[in-house]
């Protein structure tokens, strides 16, 4: 990722920080304390960027085809005012199975497969900007999240169990980080009754779908290693509580 | 199925002789045994059967061998909703007769077991009436006309026996109403499927293969062997150690049987068809092909260079790079969130 646009993502993110802040006590709601998301989407790892051009080995063994990353998140909202800044939590899964291959000839595919999985876990600060959807009418709320990566991963070999190679477990974890750009649109003014009636029988406040680029560059701060960095889109939906 | 249809049908005059067979018509669809109000289940009682489900027990080559040798009976019982020894002044009964009769299998012809003589009436000494069930027992020799263990091969018989009971709830109506069993005797080998293409990792053997032709066949299994397979040689016989390994299907002529075998070693792999009643055929050709050795991703990965070594440390590149700037920043909303903690407490 280019350092001039973290800069300025960084810029953004911190205004939008300094003015939540600043208006924090104007419009209160008590009942409300955070958002439960969950999304899907697409995801390719990196990993074949440490080999440069040509098909590096994720993409001889697992093709070009991103995997679906499934993800959760909850967000606590730290400040509510104009708009709300919070803390989220996110967990998420994908995983890709492909054949191995004759070590003789890495074109052959053999019966056995071996299998690629990923479990990302983030910390975000969450912006999201939902002043004008409740006070104006415009069921449009941008969310800025960005934050901490860990991304847990692992390899299967051909029986079935981790792989090894030269000793070294197929196991383990990369930091990183994320950010990201939603646009999440309200659904409560599709049915706003039965907005109403999602709120006083489960306590949800508003509900939303929402679309998100997320930009992730998990690749050690830029050590040695997996490059499990993508710009992913992820399309979902969001419980406000 | 047809060309074991056909078979059977010529074998039939000659090995069945002491029943009559009601053979007026095949078809796709099996007549199902009759069934009673009175009658609350029928439950096959065989020494060995390949399966059984309901009233149907079905029986293959190896079960015929071992009903033949020991002369063993086929029984039924038929558990009855009220007591059918049960017998009024009037002489009025609730059971009257068990009989057994024989079709070709896929018939569906219906037999009436009155005027004609294709049923064999059961001696009362081979029925038992409890207060809730009647048990009809017949030989398997009787039942079949198979004597002796090679005789289950030799007839190639593909039939369906039926020992019916008739039964009735009351004098008012008067109608015997009819319950039956059935066992499927199949002794037809199905035809071997042809041209096994084996690909061998350690772990699992692919297999590519043209089905067998017979209808019947339900799946297919293969043997595996380091050393020579003889072709024709059948997976059950007793002369053979080969174990047969059912093939998981993963389409139509492809599947494979997972394995524990060295890289570079040769294997021997024959397929054989087996059919509903648990028959196998013979021993396709064996394929002959060499355990490959494989390479996972991981493999692969460090083969190329890969810098990956696994575990879970973090390692940051430099002081100044924007994951650490994150890092404060979230430090930062923790300390925010704490201290608006503290002043609203």
């Amino acid at each position: 990722m280019p350092q001039t646009f973290s800069t300025r993502l960084a810029s953004v993110l911190f205004v939008f920080v300094a003015t939540a802040l600043c208006s924090s006590q104007a419009f209160a709601q008590s009942d409300k304390h955070g958002v439960f998301e969950f999304r899907l989407g697409g995801y390719y790892p990196a990993i074949d960027n440490e080999f440069g051009d040509g098909a590096g080995p994720f993409e001889t063994f697992f093709g070009t085809s991103s995997l679906w990353m499934g993800e959760l998140e909850v967000d606590f909202y730290l400040l509510q005012g104009f708009g709300t800044l919070g803390l989220g939590m996110h967990a998420g899964y994908a995983s890709t199975t492909g054949s191995v291959r004759n070590r003789d000839a890495i074109d052959e595919a053999l019966p056995d497969t071996t299998t690629f999985r990923v479990i990302p876990l983030r910390a975000s600060a969450v912006y999201r900007y939902d002043y004008s959807a409740l006070n104006h009418g415009i069921p449009l709320v941008p969310v800025f999240k960005a934050g901490l990566d860990y991304y847990l991963w692992s390899i299967e070999g051909a029986d079935g169990e981790t792989a090894i190679s030269n000793g070294n477990n197929a196991s383990g974890g990369r930091a990183g980080w994320h950010a990201s750009l939603g646009l999440h649109f309200l659904l409560d003014v599709v049915d706003p009754s039965s907005a109403a009636a999602f709120d006083l029988n489960w306590g949800i406040n508003h509900s939303y779908l929402f679309v998100e680029y997320m930009m992730t560059r998990i690749d050690g701060f830029g050590s040695t290693g997996f490059d499990l960095s993508d710009d992913q889109w992820m399309f979902g939906l969001a419980f406000e509580f | 199925m047809q060309s074991k249809n056909h078979r059977v049908s010529v074998a039939l005059v000659a090995l069945l002789a002491g029943l009559s067979l009601s053979l007026s018509a095949f078809s796709l669809q099996a007549r199902e045994p009759s069934t009673s109000t009175m009658i609350e289940r029928v439950v096959p009682t065989i020494v060995s059967t390949h399966r059984a489900d309901g009233a149907t027990a079905w029986i293959g080559i190896s079960q015929c061998r071992a009903l033949a040798a020991n002369n063993a009976f086929v029984t039924f019982r038929f558990d009855t909703r009220i007591d059918t020894r049960a017998e009024g002044s009037d002489g009025f009964s609730h059971f009257q007769k068990a009989v057994y009769y024989s079709l070709a299998r896929g018939t569906t012809a219906t037999v009436e077991c009155t005027t004609d003589d294709a049923c064999v009436e059961i001696p009362e000494a081979d029925i038992t009436q409890t207060e809730a069930s009647i048990t009809a027992s017949v030989r398997f020799r009787t039942l079949t006309g198979i004597v002796g263990e090679a005789g289950c091969e030799d007839a190639a018989l593909d039939h369906e026996y039926f020992v019916r009971i008739y039964v009735r709830p009351d004098i008012v109506t008067g109608v015997w109403q009819q319950a039956e069993g059935r066992v499927i005797l199949d002794t037809v080998r199905p035809e071997p499927p042809s041209d096994v293409i084996a690909t061998a990792t350690p772990n699992t053997i692919r297999l590519e293969w043209t089905l067998s032709p017979s209808e019947d066949v339900t799946r297919h299994v293969a043997v595996v062997s380091t050393t020579p397979i003889g072709a024709g040689q059948f997976p059950d016989a007793d002369s053979t150690n080969l174990q047969p390994r059912v093939v998981t299907r993963l389409g139509e002529g492809v599947g494979q049987v997972d394995v524990s075998l060295e890289a570079g070693t040769e294997v021997y792999v024959a397929m054989a068809a087996q059919d509903e009643t648990g028959n196998y055929s013979a021993l396709t050709t064996p394929a002959v092909t060499d355990v490959a050795a494989v390479i996972d991703f991981w493999d692969y990965y460090n083969e190329q260079g890969g810098q990956e070594t696994g575990g879970c440390a973090v390692q940051p590149a430099s002081p100044s790079s924007v994951g650490h700037a994150l890092w404060l920043l979230a430090a930062a909303l923790l300390i925010v969130r704490r201290t608006r903690r503290s002043i609203n407490a």
